[in-house]
Parts: C-alpha cells; sequence; structure tokens
C-alpha cells in the first residue's frame, strides 16, 4: 500500500512536472515594429477630435507585455525598442546585427495591420509559403495565427511566406532578410476596423494578445502550458449601435465606456476605459467555476456564470440594458451663447440633455425664428442634439431658438419648462492680416502674400478684386494658391521676381465673399517696398539637389516637442532659388518650446574663422519661430547660433559671419533647426536652397556701405564762406569703382569749381566747398558717378 | 633600405589624399550564379566569400581564377567567417536550432584539400573576433576567449591577442584572458566594433545613434555619423559604410561611403548607381571594397586616391 502511494505522488509530481511552464536558456528578439510616431513608417487612426490610435503604441505595449511574461518564463528577451521615440527607433539592419550578435534562438516582430472592411489574423515569416527560409518559422507562425486568433476573435486566420504574399519571389520584408535565425511577424488584428481601432487603445486587450504569443512560443519550445487561464468580454448597450460601418456580429452595438466588472470568488474588480471598446480582463486566473457580475453607469447590473480552464482565455460577452429614469431632463448646455454677436453665419445649434432623449418628440419642439431649413444628429448616447443648417443664417440678423416642454426624455419624462436664448448672425467680412504690411520694407524679391480673412474665402469673389501692381499702377502676373481659400487665407507670389528697392501695392476690393456670403465692405490698398539688390560671392556647398545629405529631423535626436506626421524633410521641384531642387521642411510643434532639427548626414568643414560668411537661401513662412545654425569647433561640443526671427516669406540669404561663431578652431556646420517660441506658429514650411560659404561682400562686409546713390543737401546752407557737401556711392559686385564728378556752376552754367574728378571706390564721403571770393546768391551743385546724376542749389550769402 | 623608404611614402601619400574616384563598379557574380551576400575577402587578397539568403551558407571565389566553389550548405555559414592569418583556412559556423533552441559548431575548411574539420561543437553563444583583415583566430564560447590554433593543438599556448566581440550588446575588450566592458557611450546597444589595423582604437555604432571611433578607454575620438556596417581600411585611415534607409518594411535605399578620419572628408562611392548597395568590405588594400546589392550581386568598386 505504501509502495502504491508513493508511486501516486510521484505520478502525479511527473504530471505537475509536465505541466510547469518554463522557456529557461532560450533567448528571444522581440520586435515591436517601427517607433516614434513617423508617418513614414507608423501608421495612425484618428479615432476622434482627441483619440488617435497609432500602431507604434499599439505594438509597443504588446511588446512590453510579453517581454514581461516570457521573462516569467525564465527566457532571455531583448527588445529592438522600449519606448516610442524616434531615438530608439532602428534600421532594420542594426536591429538584425543586434539579433544576430546576440545568438538568439528566435525573433518575433508584432504589428497590427490594415485590411480596411475586414478584421483577419495574419502571420508572416520569410520564404515561400510552402518553403520557408527556415522551417521553424512555419512551425511557430501555425501556433501563432491559432493562439491570435482565438484571443482577438478575428473573422479569419492566414499564414504566408514573403515571397508569395508581396509577390517578389524573394525575400522583401527587412525585419527578416538580414537575420540568421527563424523568425516570424504577426499582425493580430486591422488597426483601421473601428472596432478593433478602439480595442487596440484598451491595454488589456493587447496584454492578451501577449498571452496569445506567448502560449504560442510555450508549444513550440515545448516549455509546457500556463496553468491558469483568462476571462474576459465586451460589454455593449443593447439599443444603441455605433455610428460607424462596416462592424461584424456584435460590434454594430455601441461598446459601453466605464464598466465595471467584478469577478466572483475573489473579488477581483475590472475598471474599463473610456475608448468605446467595452473591454474587460482578468489575466491569471486559477481553473475553476466564477461569476461575472457588470455594472455600468445608467445600465442595469447584470451577470453570468463560467468556468475558466488552463491555458485557455473565456469570453463572456454581454448587451446591457438601459436603466429607467424617472426625472425630469435638465438642458446642461446650449449653443451658441445667449445674446451673442458676430455668430457664424453657418453655425450648428446644439442642445445638452442629462437624460437620453427621445429623437422625434424634442426635435419636433425645437422652433428657430426667422425659420431656417437644417438637419438634426444627435451624439453621446442620445443626450446632445446638433442642428447644422443647409443653408446659410441671413447676415447680421437676430435669431431665437426655443424648446417647448413637447421635449421629452427616452423614458417619457416632459421638459418641465420652456427656454428660450437668441444670437445675431455675422454681417460683413473682416481682414485679419496680410503680409507684407502696409508701409513694409525690405520685402524678398519673391514674397509670398499673404491676406487672411476671418472666414473662408469664395474664389469666384475674387477676380478683379485682388491686384498686385508696382507704384505706377502696372499689373504683376502672380501665381494664387487656392488651396487656402477655405481658411480665408488668399496666398499668392509674383510669377517673376519683383524688382529691387521698388514700391508695390496691393489692392483689395469691396465684395470679396466669404463661405457665408457675408462681403468685405470697404477697398484697402498695401504698399510695400522690394529689398536692395544683394551681391555677394561664394563657394556652394551643398544645393539640395539629391537626398542622403540631409537626415530626417524625425531620425534627430535633438528634435523635440514635434508632430511626428506633421513634420518631414524632402528635396522637392515645389520651389527653388537656383538648380532644380529646394529642400523643404515641413513642421508641427505639439507645444511650445519645441525644435526641429535638420542635420546634416555629414557635418560640412568650413574652416578657421574668417571675415568670410555662411549662409542658405531660406524660404521663410512668416511663422515668428526662430532661425539657428548648429556648428561645432573641432568637432567638439556644438553650439546653436540664432540667425534670426523668421519673420518674411519669399528667398532671402541668411548668412553669418564666422568670426560671429562662438570659440576657437575650425568650425563644422551641422544643422539647420527651427526653434518654436511662444509667440510663433505651431506649424509651417520653409524651403532650403544652396548652403554657401566662404561668402564675401565686400572687404568690411556690406552692412556699413551704401545700398544706392546718394547726393545730400549742403550743410550749412545758406553759408559763408564754407559749406560740406555729402555723397554716397553704393556696392556694386560688378566693379570696384567708379568715375566720379563733383562740380559747382553758377545760374548761367557756368563751371564754377571742381570739387571731384576721380575713381571712388563705394562709400560714404565728404568734401568742403570754399567759396572765398564768389559772390553771394545761388550756386548748383552737380554730381555725376557712372550713370548717377543729380544736382542741388546752395546759397552763398556774405 | 630603398624598400623601406618606399613602403613610408606609399604610406604617407595614401594618408594626404584628399580625393578619391571609383574607377571602375564592376559585378563579379550574375544572377544565374544565385543570390549572394556579405561579402569578404582574404588577407591576401586571393579569395572571396560570400552568403545566401539569411547567412544560409558559404561561396568561395578565387579572385585570381574567377572560379567560385561551394564550401557548405549550413544554416549561419554566411555570418562572420573568416580566414587563417595565412589565408590558407576558412572559419565558419554551422547552426542548428534543437527544440528551437541554437546551437553552433565550428568548422575549418581547407582551401588546398577542400575538406572541413569541425573544431568545437554544441556552442550555446559562438561570437568569432575577426580583425581588420577578415583574419581570425580567436572566438568566444559563452564568455570565455578561444583560439582556433589552441583548439587544434598546432599552436602552443601564447599570449593571447587583444581582441574585442559584443557580449549582451555590450563591447567588451580582451587581453591576454583578461576582459573589460566598454561603454563609450553609456548603455545601449553595441553593435559592428572592431579593432583599427594597430588595435590602438575600436571603431562601432551605437544603435539609434551613429558611429563613433574611440580610444580603448572608450574616449570619444570621432563621430562618423549615419554609418552603419563600418569597417576599418587596411592602412587605417579610412572608414568604410553604408548608409540604408527602410520604410519599415524593407530597405528603400542605401548608398556605400568611405570618410578619411584624419581630414573628415566624406565620398559616395555609388552615388551614380540606382541600387541599393549593401554590406561592403574592404578588399587586401585600400583600393578595392567588395558589396552585395538588395537583390543579391556581388559586385567590386576599385578606387583611385588623388
Amino acid at each position: 500500500m505504501k509502495k502504491i502511494k508513493l508511486f501516486i505522488v510521484i505520478a502525479l509530481l511527473g504530471l505537475s512536472n509536465l505541466q510547469a511552464q518554463s522557456l529557461a536558456g532560450y533567448k528571444i528578439f522581440i520586435n515591436p515594429g517601427h517607433g516614434g510616431h513617423d508617418p513614414a513608417n507608423d501608421r495612425e487612426i484618428i479615432l476622434s477630435s482627441t483619440v488617435t490610435f497609432w500602431e507604434s503604441e499599439g505594438n509597443l505595449t504588446k511588446g512590453l507585455y510579453l517581454k514581461t511574461i516570457l521573462e516569467n518564463l525564465g527566457a532571455t528577451v531583448i527588445m529592438s525598442r522600449t519606448t516610442n521615440t524616434t531615438a530608439d527607433d532602428i534600421q532594420v539592419t542594426q536591429m538584425a546585427a543586434i539579433a544576430n550578435s546576440y545568438n538568439v534562438d528566435y525573433f518575433h516582430a508584432i504589428h497590427s495591420n490594415a485590411g480596411g472592411a475586414s478584421n483577419y489574423t495574419l502571420i508572416l515569416f520569410q520564404g515561400h509559403t510552402n518553403e520557408p527560409t527556415y522551417g521553424d518559422a512555419l512551425t511557430v507562425a501555425n501556433y501563432l495565427a491559432d493562439e491570435i486568433f482565438k484571443v482577438n476573435r478575428t473573422t479569419k486566420k492566414m499564414i504566408a511566406g514573403d515571397f508569395d504574399f508581396y509577390g517578389t519571389g524573394q525575400a522583401y520584408l527587412g525585419v527578416f532578410k538580414w537575420l540568421n535565425m527563424p523568425g516570424t511577424l504577426s499582425e493580430g488584428s486591422m488597426h483601421d476596423y473601428t472596432p478593433e481601432s478602439w480595442r487596440l487603445k484598451n491595454d488589456s486587450y493587447l496584454k492578451h494578445e501577449a498571452w496569445a504569443i506567448a502560449r504560442a512560443f510555450l508549444i513550440y519550445f515545448m516549455g509546457g502550458s500556463f496553468q491558469n487561464g483568462i476571462l474576459a468580454g465586451i460589454l455593449r448597450d443593447e439599443l444603441e449601435t455605433v455610428p460607424y460601418t462596416p462592424t461584424n456580429g456584435l460590434d454594430k452595438y455601441k461598446p459601453i465606456n466605464k464598466i465595471k466588472v467584478r469577478l466572483e470568488p475573489g473579488g477581483r474588480i475590472y475598471n474599463g476605459d473610456e475608448f468605446n471598446n467595452g473591454y474587460y480582463f482578468f489575466d491569471n486566473v486559477t481553473p475553476g467555476n466564477y461569476k461575472l457580475y457588470f455594472d455600468a453607469d445608467g445600465m442595469k447590473t447584470d451577470s453570468v456564470s463560467t468556468v475558466v480552464y488552463a491555458n485557455e482565455s473565456v469570453f463572456n460577452d454581454k448587451l446591457l440594458v438601459l436603466n429607467p429614469i424617472l426625472d425630469p431632463p435638465l438642458i446642461l448646455n446650449y449653443f451658441p451663447v445667449d445674446n451673442i454677436n458676430e455668430v457664424s453665419n453657418i453655425s450648428d445649434i446644439v442642445f445638452e440633455f442629462n437624460i437620453r432623449m427621445n429623437v422625434t418628440a424634442t426635435q419636433n419642439a425645437i422652433t428657430i425664428s426667422p425659420s431656417v431649413a437644417g438637419s438634426f444628429k444627435w451624439e453621446n448616447d442620445y443626450k446632445r442634439l446638433i442642428f447644422t443648417p443647409t443653408t446659410s443664417y441671413v447676415p447680421g440678423t437676430k435669431y431665437t431658438v426655443s424648446i417647448s416642454t413637447a421635449a421629452k426624455t427616452y423614458f417619457g419624462i416632459n421638459l418641465q419648462q420652456q427656454n428660450s436664448f437668441y444670437f445675431t448672425t455675422r454681417s460683413k467680412l473682416n481682414l485679419i492680416y496680410t503680409y507684407p504690411d502696409t508701409g513694409a520694407v525690405d520685402i524678398s524679391t519673391s514674397v509670398l502674400i499673404n491676406v487672411k480673412f476671418d472666414k473662408g474665402i469664395i474664389a469666384s469673389t475674387l477676380p478683379y478684386r485682388v491686384t498686385l501692381t508696382d507704384g505706377n499702377g502696372n499689373p504683376v502676373l502672380v501665381r494664387v494658391n487656392p488651396s487656402k481659400y477655405s481658411f480665408g487665407i488668399i496666398e499668392f507670389e509674383p510669377q517673376v521676381p519683383l524688382k529691387n528697392n521698388t514700391l508695390y501695392r496691393i489692392t483689395l476690393k469691396a465684395g470679396i465673399g466669404d463661405v457665408e456670403n457675408v462681403t468685405f465692405p470697404q477697398d484697402v490698398i498695401i504698399e510695400f517696398r522690394t529689398e536692395n539688390k544683394y551681391t555677394f560671392t561664394g563657394n556652394i556647398l551643398d544645393g539640395f539637389e539629391l537626398g542622403n545629405v540631409w537626415q530626417s529631423p524625425l531620425l534627430s535626436p535633438n528634435t523635440i516637442g514635434i508632430i511626428n506626421d506633421q513634420t518631414n524633410f524632402t528635396i522637392t521641384t515645389e520651389r527653388e532659388k537656383s538648380g532644380n531642387n529646394a529642400g523643404k521642411l515641413v513642421y508641427g510643434f505639439s507645444g511650445n518650446n519645441g525644435l526641429v532639427d535638420l542635420a546634416l548626414l555629414n557635418p560640412i568643414e568650413l574652416g578657421e574663422s574668417s571675415p568670410a560668411g555662411f549662409g542658405i537661401w531660406v524660404f521663410g513662412d512668416n511663422s515668428k519661430n526662430i532661425l539657428e545654425y548648429k556648428f561645432s569647433r573641432n568637432n567638439s561640443i556644438s553650439e546653436n547660433v540664432k540667425i534670426d526671427t523668421i519673420n518674411w516669406t519669399g528667398w532671402k540669404l541668411k548668412k553669418i559671419w564666422l568670426n560671429e561663431i562662438p570659440g576657437t578652431g575650425s568650425i563644422q556646420f551641422k544643422s539647420i533647426n527651427v526653434v518654436q517660441t511662444g509667440s510663433g506658429n505651431t506649424s509651417g514650411i520653409i524651403f532650403f536652397d544652396e548652403c554657401i560659404s566662404n561668402i564675401i561682400t565686400d572687404v568690411h562686409g556690406e552692412k556699413n556701405l551704401p545700398s544706392e546713390f546718394h547726393l545730400d543737401q549742403n550743410y550749412p546752407n545758406p553759408f559763408n564762406p564754407s559749406t560740406k557737401i555729402k555723397f554716397s556711392i553704393p556696392f556694386d559686385m560688378t566693379r570696384t569703382v567708379v568715375h566720379t564728378t563733383l562740380k559747382v556752376y553758377d545760374m548761367l552754367g557756368r563751371e564754377i569749381a571742381t570739387l571731384v574728378n576721380e575713381d571712388k571706390a563705394p562709400g560714404k564721403y565728404e568734401v568742403v566747398f570754399n567759396a572765398d571770393g564768389l559772390a553771394s546768391g545761388m550756386y548748383i551743385y552737380r554730381i555725376q558717378s557712372g550713370n548717377f546724376i543729380e544736382s542741388k542749389k546752395l546759397i552763398l550769402l556774405k | 633600405m630603398k624598400k623601406i623608404f618606399l613602403i613610408l611614402f606609399i604610406t604617407v601619400a595614401a594618408m594626404l589624399a584628399q580625393n578619391v574616384t571609383v574607377i571602375e563598379d564592376i559585378a563579379l557574380t550574375t544572377s544565374k550564379e544565385g543570390a549572394f551576400y556579405y561579402p569578404t575577402v582574404s588577407p591576401d587578397g586571393i579569395s572571396l566569400l560570400f552568403s545566401g539568403e539569411s547567412y544560409k551558407g558559404l561561396w568561395s571565389k578565387n579572385l585570381s581564377t574567377g572560379k567560385i566553389v561551394k564550401i557548405t550548405d549550413a544554416i549561419g555559414a554566411g555570418y562572420e567567417p573568416g580566414f587563417s592569418t595565412i589565408s590558407k583556412e576558412i572559419l565558419f559556423r554551422e547552426d542548428k536550432f534543437i527544440k528551437g533552441k541554437r546551437f553552433t559548431s565550428l568548422h575549418s575548411y581547407d582551401i588546398t584539400s577542400k575538406k572541413s574539420v569541425i573544431i568545437e561543437e554544441g556552442i550555446r553563444d559562438l561570437k568569432i573576433c575577426r580583425d581588420y583583415s577578415n583574419a581570425f583566430k580567436n572566438y568566444v564560447r559563452g564568455t570565455e576567449v578561444k583560439t582556433t590554433l589552441k583548439q587544434r593543438m598546432l599552436q602552443k599556448t601564447s599570449a593571447q591577442e587583444r581582441v574585442i566581440f559584443i557580449q549582451d550588446s555590450k563591447i567588451v575588450l580582451s587581453e591576454n584572458n583578461v576582459t573589460k566592458v566598454i561603454l563609450p557611450l553609456g548603455e545601449g546597444n553595441y553593435i559592428w566594433p572592431s579593432l583599427s589595423p594597430d588595435k590602438t582604437k575600436l571603431l562601432f555604432t551605437f544603435a539609434g545613434n551613429g558611429t563613433y571611433v574611440s580610444n580603448l578607454d572608450g574616449t570619444i575620438l570621432n563621430k562618423i555619423g549615419y554609418a552603419n556596417y563600418p569597417s576599418w581600411s587596411p592602412d587605417g585611415n579610412w572608414i568604410l559604410f553604408m548608409k540604408d534607409i527602410d520604410n519599415g518594411e524593407t530597405i528603400t535605399a542605401s548608398d556605400i561611403y568611405i570618410v578619411n578620419i584624419n581630414t573628415g572628408k566624406y565620398f559616395n562611392l555609388t552615388l551614380q548607381r540606382d541600387n541599393i548597395e549593401l554590406y561592403p568590405k574592404w578588399g587586401a588594400t585600400n583600393s578595392e571594397i567588395y558589396y552585395n546589392t538588395d537583390n543579391g550581386q556581388i559586385r567590386k568598386i576599385k578606387l583611385k586616391y588623388e
């Protein structure tokens, strides 16, 4: 008997060991896809105005959960990234190098997929579907497909080799191609199937997929199976359906937010999220009989009995029923605000109630005076009613909105009293700003003119109402960007560069109309003057003609505070200062103090400090952000140097003299930075062309040289016996000197004195005219310098 | 004496060279022969090794006769193979996955007799320590540095050379069986480490950050920038690397560059080509570079320094 007992004990121990799960000694590499919210390799699903799903986030969460589960099983887990930043988002060749150098036993990449209406599970591996590069990868793919399909409850599962799936007939997926071990890539479900997109926002849902992957690994590595099970499910509203299609099965019913699920025995509580998935989840549940209790705001409590099995997931979905409310409804809010003016002529009218309302009765209880046609829609579980006019309101008109006591709740309780409010619609289109502003000077000859109104513009109202002319009224041909009319912005630029140092005029005429049939009331003229001509010599280091010279700002560790999918750099033919292309930097900041770092893949050596300059042609966006260049000296610490506030549009050479760069030693140019300030725009587009070194404008720099010829009035005047005459000769790259004469004549045209008769370099000059021996009276002094001729009068008074 | 002077002159001329031009870029394999990757040249410049997809198999091409010989079909054989210092033997690995667990054996292939012998097997974490010329005598089993010569009893134990390898993403320097972990940029993933030909400097890539040259104590000397799969030129003055860009699914662009670490001057060697050029390796001299295209063609670049 004793012997038999001992045998039973040994047998039970043996059984226990067989079931005990372990991956001790295994090395597994987990790649949770690309990260960093980079639209080039990440996928974004916008679910509402405040909620976005990023594939990189879902993948990483699954990966981190999987890492914990596998490590608890004794495995060594190496991850390609553990955060979701651009900095740790490495190239596939680097990832393979890490996995190879670790000699890992297996590689797995975690993804979700995009497939529109469908929602299926896909596992990929290298090779042909029936002839994988590594046979083990096919084996694991089947295990993964089974396990993930079960927990994500997708419509189907499939496996494929990348040679066949992508139709290339050879290695395609970069994550496999450079590895020296078997690997798989799981596309657990479709992140663009809307019910699934919302579920992928739930941490527990992601964790469940991690458990599924771990189960597949246990089978493959013969590591036993999990001794506990998982309980999960989705709670939905039995009446309300979701406002989107397509949906499969129960997905048409609206999931309930903020649910509370209690598991008994044990008292474990699961609190649901607000991401429209209704998901609940309990893991590590000892096998046995349980009861789940479901609670949600406004719904009747429900429950279900269930059984948990080892190494399995059991689902209990429920359609919950509304809990009757017999209180009268309250209007919590309405829009537009009472008695407000300047209301949009196409504004929605909104009521918010505290209780789900009866649709027909409530809509019929609303009147608007004067009457206007429109349509109703409901949101927030039939608690928010929105009226949208189908035609514009009459401009400058007072409207009265009323809701009578006929409005009632879903449960038949009427509104206790009638409510009314008023609003007055807009009467005119307002000009917000222009660039250039009136009186502006030093404007680029390739200026991008920007006129902004307070409403979207109707294109048909613009002809002959917006013009650009020179100071003499001659029209300038322009190129117009109509894509911003809907934002109230008229953006145009000259087809050929404007003349330097010339007055131009933008005319906006009354009658420009907006999307609400409101018009601009009066004519406005904006005058500006273009910049002086600027000439220099220099060496072009990069013409922004080729890729692979500048690094994407998303890859720079110095880039901070940006919105990834709004930030990129490309070489484009869209516009250029010279050559065929220019660099185009599109940026979006997430708040203040962000920085976009557009770095050279390899810094450019500029040499030692010298009077020469370094500059880049920059087509500004008038964003009021800061333009900085980053330099280092002797390849050591880098320093950002502010170049200018970006308060212009059109091409301008933005330069710095090398001797203005702090420090000593040889200088390396490393990057262009755009820095957001509190007063700067949070998005914009800047173009760059021609990185130029060794800029030489004149011996001392052009800053102190006159930009045009000028003859000053003599001083003093009248005078006796001497007076000073000043004149200026501008810098011109086409010559170093210009022959100049300055002579004095009497009123009969006879030459009295020659004050200057020689070649003069650019600069400012002053000569003294001594009139000793001349009679009192009026004289004329005349300068001729190259083609410039000017005369002025002077008076000798003895 | 005259010979020494000539050698010195050549060395100095190479160091001062400022401009590099590609004088030819030719295919060494055809698609008919197969898709090949990861070229490696013997120290004497005669044998060229390359592998198949995913490091499966190993082939040798005699650069004098042009003849290609398959050495093995073994899994993993193309991952970091090397030569004995006199280029007579090829050392390669073979991976076997038993219940999903990788076990590696180390093989030696005699180029003359075309026969392989197993040096050691059942290794769980084999690392091969090659020098700049693709020769190797040492490998790491677990954390123990071993010499292939000693293993085969061809030579008595001698002072162990200075070698470098990656252990758990950290750089490990081993000399005379004393190992030291080097983390020039702190914790992170270090890949592609190599010692300079004079074994005084270290070249490595810090994943997600860039490629660097440092002293053996980890002090950074040069930042090369985004530069993958870097390697030292035979004279130690140049770094060869690839700049590959991918979109998360596949590599979309890649070029091969060299940079002079004394002057910082970069040269794109494949700018004129539309191919995706990857995994470059120096030949026996500064004038030859071998690489593979994304679709598996082995090519050779010949350079001229002016």
